[in-house]
């Protein structure tokens, strides 16, 4: 039997809406996998350095050595990168608790206004739920 | 030691790049959406929009999924949907009709409020191209070759020559030339000695 326009129509669309869902998950995996990729490859390289020194030396050893071979600028260095990231991330904590102060205030003056309000179903803290 | 040391920093650098920078991107990239998203409602509160108009559902929804899915944009999601709609008839069927469904609530609308939306639209895909550009470092990879072979193929010959001018008035070569080494002089003029 024959499909009739209609029906051929919602095939259709169920075919693209397929195809877009399809290409979604195929390249959050390739990022995915680039990003944890790479940091398994950078892992991999010091695997191989602590390994070369095994037998020889203790991580003891290698640990100390690592943090007896630095010296003061760099020591200031990591201090400098270590504290600016620490910062950020208390920075970025505020922003959030300041996203969900004002998030919750918008979300109830809009509700006023327009009774249909659709939400973009971020949470709170104006973040996408895990299980997204 | 310096090998750990490099491969250390390597490793922050690359967390810092991908999770933190990248979760800060994403927020940027939320701020305008939702500053977009409130211009939007602003235009409907002041009552130039109704809150049930087609072109206002649409474009509240576009700026919605974009919220919800700021980390899922990337490079590589925009080359992928560009070929599916290049190799599926059924995407570029979908699309067509969207496009379609919002040109005709568009072309309801007074001039001044369609071009505020075409505006809001403007602004929120140029955020996109934004959030792509700054998070993308296969962008990077796959356009900077082609960005810097352009502009050296471009400007490469203007700034050798710039360069070349430069150092032949600072270093004074023009009138240093018939000194050359093995140039001499002597009563018939000058002659390069063999």
């Amino acid at each position: 039997m024959s499909k009739t326009s209609s029906e051929r129509r919602a095939q259709s669309r169920r075919t693209a809406e397929i195809w877009l869902a399809s290409i979604s998950a195929i390249a959050r995996v390739l990022i995915e996998g680039i990003k944890w990729g790479g940091l398994v490859w950078i892992a991999s390289y010091v695997y191989r350095v602590v390994d070369s020194l095994a037998g020889r030396k203790t991580i003891a050893d290698i640990v100390i050595n690592f943090l007896g071979s630095l010296t003061v600028s760099q020591g200031a260095a990591w201090l400098l990168g270590s504290g600016g990231a620490f910062y950020g991330l208390r920075q970025k904590a505020l922003r959030s608790r300041e996203n969900k102060r004002h998030g919750e205030r918008i979300r109830e003056l809009e509700e006023r206004i327009d009774k249909g309000r659709t939400s973009s179903n971020l949470n709170e803290t104006g973040h996408t739920p895990k299980h997204g | 030691m310096i090998a750990l040391s490099t491969l250390i920093s390597l490793a922050g650098l690359w967390f810092l790049l991908n999770w933190l920078y990248r979760d800060y991107r994403d927020d940027v990239f939320k701020l305008h959406l939702f500053k977009q998203r409130d211009r939007l409602f602003d235009l409907a509160a002041d009552g130039k929009l109704a809150f049930d108009h087609p072109a206002y559902g649409m474009m509240r929804m576009a700026l919605n999924a974009y919220l919800y899915n700021a980390q899922r944009t990337s490079f590589l999601w925009l080359v992928f949907a560009g070929f599916a709609s290049g190799k599926s008839e059924d995407v570029r069927l979908e699309i067509g009709e969207r496009v379609e469904r919002w040109e005709k609530a568009m072309a309801s609308l007074p001039e001044d409020v369609r071009s505020e939306l075409l505006d809001i639209r403007e602004q929120m895909n140029f955020r996109l191209i934004d959030h792509i550009i700054f998070t993308s470092p296969l962008f990077w990879l796959a356009v900077a070759p082609v960005v810097l072979s352009l502009v050296i193929s471009l400007f490469g010959r203007a700034a050798t020559d710039g360069v070349r001018r430069f150092v032949v008035r600072t270093a004074n070569v023009d009138s240093i030339d018939f000194v050359a080494p093995g140039v001499v002089s002597d009563a018939d003029g000058m002659k390069v000695l063999a």
